[in-house]
């Protein structure tokens, strides 16, 4: 990777340049030519982001002036936000009756919440599916109850449920009739036995009342966190470009270009234990979204960890993080970050179990595709 | 120029850079491939449609390549990327226009939120639309095809495109997939039909395309008026028997025979309510081709709408022919 | 600050938003929060309508479906009413008519 700045930080790879221009100057939009939107929308479909690139170009830019090819994929991703949208309402409204019994907070994370504040953010995004982090002491009875009314598990491998229990923040994927989307029942936003151990006491105690319902959602400074460790620490990057507009976009909410929310950023983070993930979203976003304030915030999170090791990861992570079309290979860089991202989620011993069952697994999986008559 | 008149070593040579682009009339694709056999294939099943300009802008861009790696040497392979993204399993390399095909078409379905798609096949006489739901076992493509053959234009045989504003009907005007039997009875049906190569043990059988005519594509933007919904089913022994349907029944058995109704919301309740309000809906079952084809003819013409916009009402049920020995 | 309302005269009323397109003598219905659509036969429709126009006790449906049936049919009115009001509400095409305060749940999350 090159060096475009007078700091090392790494550019994002060339091919997805033209989608980070069309969000950040929505209005130049008027100006593309046809060949120009025939690079830019398969791009930002593939990125997740096409229905935020609409909802930005029409702001800016008067439908009329564009042409009608590019108005009518514009409008589809709309179209399709407008869908997740109204089955993630649907589905809260559904399951609304079904918590009612159960003590609360009941605090809804990540799109869902967006979608619940009907923040900007939301505007043309594509949750795919409904996060719900409820106390502990209450699981086990939603679970019940939920099932009751309909609800079942996605995935029903005995392994998969004892991983999912014993050692994760969150039950396996909830599926029910008539529901498009599914429902991801958590107790904490990270994995306990992880290397962060979040302060879950306090994500709850001020969660933020919606209202009109009976629904909580995270403070916006406990947001931004969150959101920062989904991507930094329990994902791998591969193609989460979307996951760091969300950051970047909360982000900008706080704003983080005034010093009083970054002492608030970074103190929150701080009695997170999530310093060193704040200091690597920060690297990215400078790189990636230019966000206001990002440029202090990484030299107030410098003395986090080690500079090298975030600016490493950084430079891995942008390499993975766009759509498929820009990544052209990067194997070895997928393998590690996925490497990482384990490693991170679970302390060595059980990351070597689930590694090796998994890969027995795999191995069986495969045998079975080998059986079957050959195809076509 | 239309793709049958490109020189076939020139035609490989800008599917292989720049790619050849086709207007299917509700949507334009962008195809590249550097596989000869496939250029050729191309060049049958899509010689009528005019090579466009690969430099505009497309609705989407196919790539049809060899998979690489060791696979491709022990069993060669090919697959389709659309966005980066391959999305269905290889096929092997001798059945590249299948793919092709079935590939294109899931890359339209999932992409075109702009319009309502029905899973159906359309065709039309004086701008009067029949569409014609596909089930398995319907005949729909057969029905379709024999319907090109005989007088009728062809929209698709596959996806009913609505516009959502009002409704009427768009071309989105691709190659007919016929299989198994279907092909054989299509060819005798009208020897004079292009029919491309057969790919016999593809996932659906055997599969061969008919290319549309050139008259067809060049209408591909001409929009049609929803005039009668047909639900055919293949029955030996039927003859061909037309059965009214309901409205309400027809609404519900549309929408789910859809590729995105689901996903659109009110807008598709509107214009899929439009398109029944303003047609004649019926159940055919049939087991004589050119009966059916006749019949249906004559129920286009029956159900012209009247001075008051009142359509005629035919009669409630119809054996136009004894089925053939 | 709910009135406690008698439960024989409880009202019932239509949910907002539907959106219905008639076909002769049958409709089709769709629901703006569940995204379903609904087909609606002509005593449905009739029942529907009669609550999109003004909310309307069980008695006042009852007295509203035996104008409606044949003489043979009426003694099934409440019956038939009841049946059909049971339908529309499992199908969410229909609720009680509470206060305006109250009204403002069905939407949010």
């Amino acid at each position: 990777m090159n060096a475009g700045h007078g700091s090392s930080l790494p550019r994002p790879p060339e091919p997805v340049r033209p989608l980070l221009a069309a969000l950040s100057e929505p209005a130049s939009a008027k100006q593309y030519d046809e060949s120009h939107w025939d690079r830019l929308i398969p791009l930002a479909r593939s990125a997740r982001l096409l229905g935020v690139l609409a909802h930005r170009v029409f702001e800016r830019v008067d439908r009329s002036s564009l042409p009608d090819r590019v108005q009518r994929h514009l409008d589809a991703g709309l179209i399709e936000a407008r869908f997740r949208r109204q089955k993630t309402l649907y589905l809260l409204h559904t399951i609304k009756p079904i918590l009612a019994a159960h003590p609360g907070p009941r605090v809804l994370l990540k799109g869902a919440a967006y979608i619940a504040q009907d923040l900007p953010l939301a505007h043309g995004r594509l949750p795919t599916d409904v996060d719900l982090m409820v106390p502990r002491a209450s699981l086990d009875g939603i679970e019940r109850s939920l099932q009751n009314a309909g609800w079942e598990f996605e995935k029903n491998e005995a392994y998969d449920q004892h991983y999912y229990r014993a050692w994760s923040h969150e039950l396996p994927p909830m599926i029910a009739a008539g529901q498009a989307m599914e429902l991801d029942l958590h107790h904490a936003i990270l994995p306990p036995v992880g290397r962060i151990r979040p302060d879950t006491a306090l994500l709850f105690a001020e969660a933020i009342h919606v209202q009109g319902s009976p629904f909580h959602v995270l403070t916006p400074l406990d947001q931004v966190l969150h959101a920062v460790v989904h991507l930094v620490h329990d994902s791998d990057f591969v193609g989460r470009l979307r996951d760091l507009l969300d950051i970047d976009m909360l982000l900008r909410r706080l704003p983080l270009s005034e010093r009083t929310s970054r002492a608030a950023l970074l103190e929150r983070a701080h009695r997170h234990g999530m310093e060193q993930s704040l200091h690597l979203a920060a690297v990215l976003c400078r790189c990636w979204f230019d966000t206001p304030g990002c440029q202090s915030l990484i030299a107030e999170t410098a003395d986090t960890g080690s500079a090298l090791y975030g600016r490493g990861i950084a430079r891995l992570a942008g390499r993975v993080l766009g759509p498929a079309s820009t990544r052209d290979g990067a194997t070895l860089t997928k393998l590690l970050l996925e490497g990482r991202s384990h490693w991170l989620r679970m302390p060595p011993w059980l990351l070597a179990y689930h590694a090796a069952s998994k890969g027995i697994r795999n191995l069986k999986l495969r045998a079975t595709k080998r059986e079957r008559p050959a195809e076509g | 120029m239309r793709i049958a008149e490109i020189p076939e070593r020139l035609l490989l040579q800008r599917l292989s850079s720049e790619g050849v682009g086709v207007d299917f009339g509700a949507a334009r694709s962008r195809i590249r491939t550097k596989l000869p056999a496939c250029a050729r294939l191309i060049q049958a099943v899509y010689g009528g449609y005019v090579a466009e300009d690969p430099s505009g802008m497309f609705d989407v861009t196919v790539d049809l390549r060899r998979v690489r790696g060791i696979r491709g040497h022990v069993r060669p392979q090919c697959e389709l990327v659309c966005d980066g993204i391959v999305e269905q399993e290889p096929f092997p390399l001798d059945t590249s226009l299948p793919l092709l095909e079935w590939g294109t078409n899931f890359a339209l379905a999932t992409r075109l939120f702009c319009y309502l798609l029905l899973h159906a096949g359309v065709v039309e006489r004086g701008g009067r639309a029949i569409v014609m739901p596909a089930m398995p076992g319907s005949g729909k493509s057969t029905l379709t095809a024999a319907l090109t053959l005989r007088g009728f234009r062809l929209l698709s045989d596959e996806f009913g495109v609505v516009r959502l504003q009002d409704a009427r009907l768009l071309r989105m005007l691709r190659p007919l997939a016929l299989k198994n039997e279907s092909i054989d009875v299509i060819r005798r049906f009208e020897s004079t039909a292009v029919i491309g190569p057969r790919f016999p043990k593809t996932r659906k059988g055997t599969v061969a395309h008919l290319a549309p005519l050139p008259s067809h594509v060049d209408a591909r933007h001409e929009v049609a008026d929803p005039a009668l919904v047909v639900f055919p089913r293949f029955e030996p022994g039927a003859g061909v028997v037309l059965e009214p349907v309901r409205k309400t029944r027809a609404f519900a058995r549309l929408a789910v025979n859809s590729f995105n109704y689901q996903a659109l919301g009110p807008e598709a309740f509107e214009a899929l309510a439009q398109l029944v309000d303003e047609s004649s809906c019926w159940q055919l079952r049939y087991s004589d081709l050119g009966g059916a084809v006749k019949a249906l003819g004559e129920l286009l013409d029956e159900t012209r709408p009247t001075e008051e916009g009142m359509r005629a009402v035919p009669r409630s049920l119809r054996v136009a022919s004894r089925p053939p020995e | 600050m709910a009135t406690k309302i008698p439960s024989v005269r409880v009202r019932i009323t239509a949910v907002d938003g539907l959106l219905i397109r008639h076909f002769v003598d049958e409709a089709v219905v769709f629901d703006p929060v569940s995204w379903d659509a609904h087909l609606l036969n002509p005593a449905a429709i009739a029942v529907l309508e009669l609550l999109l126009d003004a909310p309307r006790s069980e008695s006042e449906v009852i007295e509203f479906l035996a104008d409606a049936l044949r003489v043979e049919e009426q003694p099934h009115a409440a019956a038939h009413a009841h049946r059909l009001i049971g339908e529309l509400r499992s199908l969410g095409l229909i609720r009680p008519a509470e206060c305006a305060a109250t009204n403002a749940n069905r939407r949010d999350p």
